[in-house]
């Protein structure tokens, strides 16, 4: 199965100063059918999900309300010398949070208070699904927030992924089967893999086309997505072996998770969002040791998200990749304000969530919660805010999509939090910071100048070059086809080389034909003549054939010829005056016995001819051996006389001669006057060509 | 340097409109088809009313014409085998008893239903409870009652409690569907409604008139019986009004014997219950004293008496067993008369689903191999082909030796090799008795892209899994993963065997074309068919595959080695997915 070949677009852009919006192309030059690199700096979005209700009283604890915190939950209350005072705040961190306070003091952590919803739900599975869809709890949504943000920002997925625009995958999860956040209304946004392993487990490709019949439009994407499966996996691989880690992760699980997610990030990877997941959240027994409140699985896991942020910023400060970023915790549900006599805590509501990122705009948002004075197992953290609010932030002010975009996402208008600093929010993600942006709410995917006003463009797909034929050197019958989707606009296309101006309009249904080109490298330029200064152009070339070769191995048992050829993609095979066609650079050709003449050509007359003689024997067959008066040589086949030879062991030659074949196809040779020893009989004719070893007694 | 796959597909409106032609059906009677079966259709029927087909059901129906095909088909189940406590070589009598609490308990190998139930679940006998289903299912008669079984529990979806009692009550559960498979969905959703499954499921067991639980109420009118179409008016009052009839409904638990509906008077709203205009303003008279389940009887006329229920269920079975997406065509010409049927006919679903199944409109050629093949259908088919009624004959006999008795005793084998039936649908995307939500699985409600669903990349890539180790490619120990608490096995399929069931084996073409039919539907190009014969001949003529095949038909070490890259291209068609 042959991959298709195709030409790959280069875009120039204007001669004005311009910042193509989220997807710029670095200029270099195409060689063949090898694709130039695309690499973007777009911004990232890591998820990292707590599973099992994360205690927030225990993570983010309120300086001012120690008292009553210690009343209703003694067994796991952590002094506060123990605790990570944040400066200027009235909270501190658990104490295996050392990295976060560090990011708090370099102002890269914003911490928003009492995040819950609605119509809090206290069960695992309920409560993670709302948190994933964007539910207010009231009732089961089948989508996730992500999923539909990724389809809207991209209607054609997954049909006409992926493509020259975005390569990679949208998103990607590691962990087992695509999780409800990703979850569009169409399809599954995410690339979903278990652990880096799995990034290459290869499906039977295959490339067909099929009928547009319902039966055909399943295989077609089944094909799709098995496709998707091997050409992301590919990619993944590719991220992932290019990039080096410099400050290493510890062994568990999840900081392999946050170390794969490192190594894609650096390796180029332009996937925009990352979800990886933290379990054993769930401490309704031994949130901490009965001996020391500082230790016991809830610090492990702190533990275990506070080292592998600290290495995943350690690599990407090194490598400037962190400029990119924007890290979220969230979890289900925080957990009760009062612990149970197991050192634990049952579900609870409210939580708080970390925001991480160098362009945050670091505070902590919202007030400390209040723990009543004798607080029960009714009293539970008051609600501040709805994730939602959180959910529409990032994306109006992260991952790019106006208010309106996050109000159909989320189905309701949320109020925002500021979550990234003012100055680096870019809200109709132009490229052009807000600050600067002339023209806000500019459509998704639009060039723009250095305002942030829309420029003229179009995409490169709208153009479609190929390369027809190949020419033979000194033979100019290379052709160059061209066309264009948008068939609003009347085109000029100029190929280096040529003198004409051709063009591409309704009258010749916006495409052509440019034949009669020799071998070489061409440009081809798009202008319209009604948008001055617009041009898009393209590199390709076109060569001379690779020479025709071959080779043959002869197959006794089948009697046929197995030939391997190569240099073209049809071949004109004649076997024996007869004339063959075919497409594979595998063929078997049926050899009849004594000479065969095999002569293979192409459609390109300048590759010459490859040509095999192979004589296929009859098969003798001899009797007896050892031998004392005749020895009886039967002949199969149709040939009627056959020459006789017999050598001596040393190569003397002792006999020659011709003998007939009549019906019983079997001669006699007389052996009686030769003395014991070891002869070599040859026999040859029309069709036998072989020789064997005898013994006479 | 990275290489892409990049599709130019020009979008030309003109070409569009014409293909639409390929997507419509042709007929949209339900009259009696009355032609004999093609093979292609007869696959099509079969596969839509098996859960997977293998060579024994088509055996099953061999030389029979269409009517008998039918008859055969709407015939119910010969048998029904209650689960049985076979996971007791992990977990035993004693331990049963002792420690999960459920004394006193069933000896080894004898049916548990009405046995006390543990207080705790052992994770095992909820696996047992499922691969029992999974057997039913794998071990069907060439009959539809299982189907319909399985398509009711994704339009009344539930799973096994988390908490203590569970396993029994999914039990009854599974019981109260295969009992009512042919019968009347009114009567089904009457006894759904207190079915102790489905009151602990959705919370009826434990709601009362002081803050009645709306839960089953919604899930009852917005996914069992209405649903949320266009044609669904019901309003938020009637859920409550509905939930107030469901209060005081408790259970008992403890003990032998199914667990037991039992009425607190005092906790049950005994007020009148007015339901709104879409249900023609009817008030369901509030009963004292321990008679209330009659409310709930009032509850089942009034919902059916309207008109949508019939569309509602109309609808969900179309889309079940035909195709999931309907056009305004479809709605008009055969849901009508399917749902004028079903208001005739006291909602039989046997009689409405065979009308549907015979009908003219079923054997369009527009739905042949129009489903993304479910899970369950994927990998049935397989299982009854190759591993489950034939089992003992297709595994290898010096691996058989060597296995464990636990997966050897005919007693307790299920349990485990089973077991990896549940395995490998978990990792395609499906577990029976655990739906997503409550809703059930998306690819059978999500409009329009319905079965796409079942495809993501990780799925795609477990179905690509699976094929290796059925095919026996993949690592050094491919085969079915069996894992059983102290170890695990692996059971690859002796093709040679399996070889022997084929007409003409030595026959390189007839080879290919029989394994092509045992496995896939649909048409397989000239360049597929020339891959699958060259992954196992290699090049070499046709005479010589006949000739190496008569010297090593029982040579298990040559052949089924050659053999395993032909299975294992075939598991890998994407034709093997569609049905």
């Amino acid at each position: 199965m042959e991959r298709r070949k195709f030409l790959h677009n280069i875009s120039h852009l204007t001669a004005l100063g311009s910042v193509s919006s989220a997807f710029p192309f670095s200029n270099s030059f195409l060689n063949n059918s090898i694709l130039s690199e695309t690499f973007t700096r777009d911004k990232i979005l890591i998820l990292i999900e707590l599973t099992g209700g994360n205690d927030g009283l225990n993570t983010v604890i309120p300086l001012d309300q120690l008292s009553n915190l210690y009343d209703a939950r003694k067994n796991i209350f952590i002094p506060e010398n123990k605790t990570l005072e944040l400066k200027n705040s009235q909270v501190a961190l658990h104490p295996e949070l050392g990295f976060f306070r560090e990011l708090h003091n370099q102002d890269r952590l914003k911490i928003i208070q009492n995040v819950g919803y609605e119509y809090p739900n206290l069960s695992h599975f309920f409560s993670m699904d709302y948190w994933h869809s964007g539910s207010d709890g009231s009732k089961y949504i089948d989508s996730g927030w992500l999923g539909r943000y990724l389809e809207l920002n991209h209607p054609k997925y997954p049909d006409a992924y992926p493509n020259l625009n975005f390569p990679h995958p949208l998103a990607v999860e590691i962990g087992y089967n695509t999780s409800l956040m990703f979850t569009g209304n169409k399809s599954f946004t995410s690339y979903v893999a278990p652990d880096i392993n799995n990034f290459l487990e290869k499906i039977n490709e295959t490339d067909l086309s099929y009928q547009d019949t319902i039966e055909g439009q399943k295989k077609s994407f089944l094909q799709l997505i098995s496709n998707h499966s091997n050409i992301y996996g590919e990619e993944l691989k590719s991220s992932y072996e290019k990039s080096d880690i410099e400050f290493e992760f510890a062994n568990d699980e999840f900081s392999k998770q946050m170390r794969t997610v490192c190594k894609l990030i650096k390796g180029g990877l332009n996937t925009r969002i990352y979800k990886i997941s933290l379990g054993g959240f769930d401490t309704h027994t031994f949130q901490v040791e009965g001996s020391d409140v500082t230790k016991g699985m809830h610090a492990i896991l702190l533990r275990t998200l506070n080292n592998s942020v600290k290495a995943l910023y350690e690599n990407l400060d090194k490598s400037g990749d962190s400029e990119r970023i924007l890290l979220m915790t969230y979890s289900e549900f925080g957990r009760t304000i009062i612990s149970n006599s197991a050192y634990g805590t049952e579900h609870g509501t409210a939580a708080p969530m970390f925001i991480i990122g160098n362009k945050v705009n670091s505070s902590i948002v919202g007030q400390n919660p209040i723990i009543p004075k004798n607080s029960t197992w009714e009293n539970d953290i008051e609600r501040e805010f709805d994730f939602k609010q959180v959910y529409a932030s990032v994306i109006n002010q992260w991952l790019g999509g106006s208010k309106k975009t996050a109000e159909h996402i989320l189905f309701k208008d949320y109020d925002q939090i500021q979550i990234i600093g003012k100055e680096y929010v870019d809200s109709d993600n132009d490229g052009v910071m807000d600050i600067n942006d002339n023209c806000s709410d500019t459509p998704e995917g639009s060039v723009v100048d250095l305002n942030g006003c829309v420029l003229f463009t179009l995409a490169a797909n709208n153009y479609s070059v190929k390369t027809v034929s190949a020419s033979c050197i000194g033979s100019n019958n290379g052709k160059i086809e061209v066309s264009a989707q948008d068939t609003s606009y009347t085109y000029q296309v100029n190929i280096s080389g040529v003198d004409t101006t051709y063009s591409l309009s309704a009258d010749n249904n916006h495409s052509l034909v440019i034949e009669d080109l020799e071998v070489g490298a061409y440009t081809i330029n798009f202008t319209i003549d009604s948008q001055q200064g617009y041009i898009q152009s393209f590199e390709t070339s076109i060569t001379e054939p690779a020479p025709l070769q071959g080779k043959a191995q002869v197959d006794y048992f089948s009697k046929t010829a197995k030939l391997k050829l190569s240099g073209s993609e049809v071949y004109y095979i004649e076997v024996n005056g007869q004339m063959m066609a075919a497409n594979s650079n595998d063929f078997s050709a049926p050899l009849k016995p004594g000479k065969n003449i095999i002569k293979v050509t192409t459609p390109l007359d300048c590759q010459g001819v490859y040509e095999e003689v192979l004589f296929m024997s009859e098969k003798l067959r001899y009797f007896p051996n050892p031998v004392q008066n005749e020895l009886n040589i039967t002949v199969p086949g149709t040939d009627s006389e056959i020459n006789i030879e017999i050598f001596t062991d040393g190569g003397a030659n002792l006999y020659r001669g011709t003998h007939s074949i009549n019906g019983s196809r079997t001669i006699q040779l007389p052996m009686s006057r030769y003395k014991s020893g070891l002869y070599i009989v040859t026999g040859s004719g029309k069709t036998v060509n072989e020789s064997f070893k005898i013994i006479k007694n | 340097m990275f290489k892409l796959f990049y599709q130019n597909k020009k979008i030309n409106q003109k070409i569009t409109l014409k293909n639409n032609l390929n997507l419509k059906p042709q007929t949209y009677s339900l009259e009696e088809f009355t032609e004999s079966l093609s093979s292609k259709q007869l696959n099509h029927l079969l596969n839509r009313v098996l859960v997977g087909t293998s060579k024994r059901h088509f055996d099953d129906v061999l030389g029979f014409d269409f009517k008998k095909i039918i008859e055969k088909i709407f015939t119910p189940e010969s048998k029904f085998v209650e689960p049985k406590y076979d996971w007791y070589y992990e977990i035993n009598k004693d331990e049963m008893e002792n420690q999960w609490g459920a004394k006193p308990f069933v000896d080894p190998g004898q049916v548990w239903i009405n046995s006390v139930e543990p207080n705790h679940q052992p994770y095992e006998k909820t696996r047992s409870l499922n691969c029992w289903i999974y057997k039913c299912i794998l071990n069907q008669d060439t009959s539809i009652h299982w189907k319909i079984v399985y398509f009711l529990h994704t339009l009344v979806p539930t799973n096994v409690e988390q908490n203590s009692y569970g396993q029994k009550a999914s039990y009854y559960y599974w019981k109260l569907l295969f009992d009512n498979a042919f019968g009347s969905y009114k009567d089904l959703m009457l006894k759904m409604s207190l079915e102790p499954q489905m009151m602990v499921y959705l919370d009826v067991w434990r709601s009362h008139k002081d803050s009645p639980n709306e839960n089953y109420a919604r899930e009852l009118l917005e996914l069992y019986t209405v649903g949320k179409g266009p044609g669904s008016g019901f309003l938020e009052s009637d859920i409550y009004q509905i939930a107030r009839i469901f209060t005081g409904f408790r259970l008992t638990r403890m003990g032998e014997g199914p667990h037991q509906v039992v009425y607190e008077d005092f906790a049950h709203d005994t007020g009148d219950k007015k339901l709104s205009s879409f249900f023609n303003n009817h008030t369901i008279k509030g009963r004292l004293g321990q008679n209330y389940s009659e409310e709930v009887e009032d509850l089942i006329d009034i919902i059916f008496s309207i008109d949508e229920p019939s569309k509602f269920l109309a609808r969900r079975i179309y889309q079940f067993f035909v195709n999931p997406v309907i056009s305004s065509e479809i709605e008009l010409n055969i849901i009508n008369k399917l749902s004028e049927d079903l208001r005739a006919n006291n909602y039989n679903l046997g009689k409405t689903i065979k009308r549907l199944i015979s009908s003219k409109h079923f054997f369009d050629s527009v739905f042949f191999n129009s489903i993304i093949k479910p899970p369950l259908e994927y990998l049935s088919s397989i299982y009854k082909e190759l591993l489950f009624d034939n089992y003992f004959e297709y595994v290898s006999d010096h691996d058989w030796e060597s296995q464990p008795n636990k997966i050897k005793d005919l007693e307790t084998r299920d349990f485990y090799i089973l077991d990896s039936f549940r395995h490998y649908l978990y990792m395609t995307g499906f577990e029976i008795n655990n739906p997503p939500s409550v809703s059930g699985w998306i690819p059978y409600y999500q409009a329009p892209e319905f079965d796409k669903f079942w495809i993501n990349t990780y799925t795609v890539t477990q179905r690509q899994q699976f094929a290796n180790r059925i095919g026996g490619k993949g690592e050094s120990n491919a085969g079915i993963h069996v894992y059983y608490f102290d170890g695990s096995t692996s059971l690859r399929i002796d093709y040679t065997k399996y070889l022997k069931s084929f007409s003409d084996p030595s026959n390189i073409d007839s080879l290919i074309d029989e394994c092509l039919k045992r496995f896939i539907l649909s048409d397989v190009d000239d360049i597929t068919r020339n891959r699958l014969k060259n992954s196992i001949t290699n090049g070499n003529s046709d005479e010589h595959w006949t000739e190496y095949y008569n010297q090593n038909k029982n040579n298990y070490w040559s052949l089924n080695q050659r053999l395993e890259h032909l299975f294992h291209q075939i598991f890998q068609l994407i034709e093997i997915n569609i049905f």
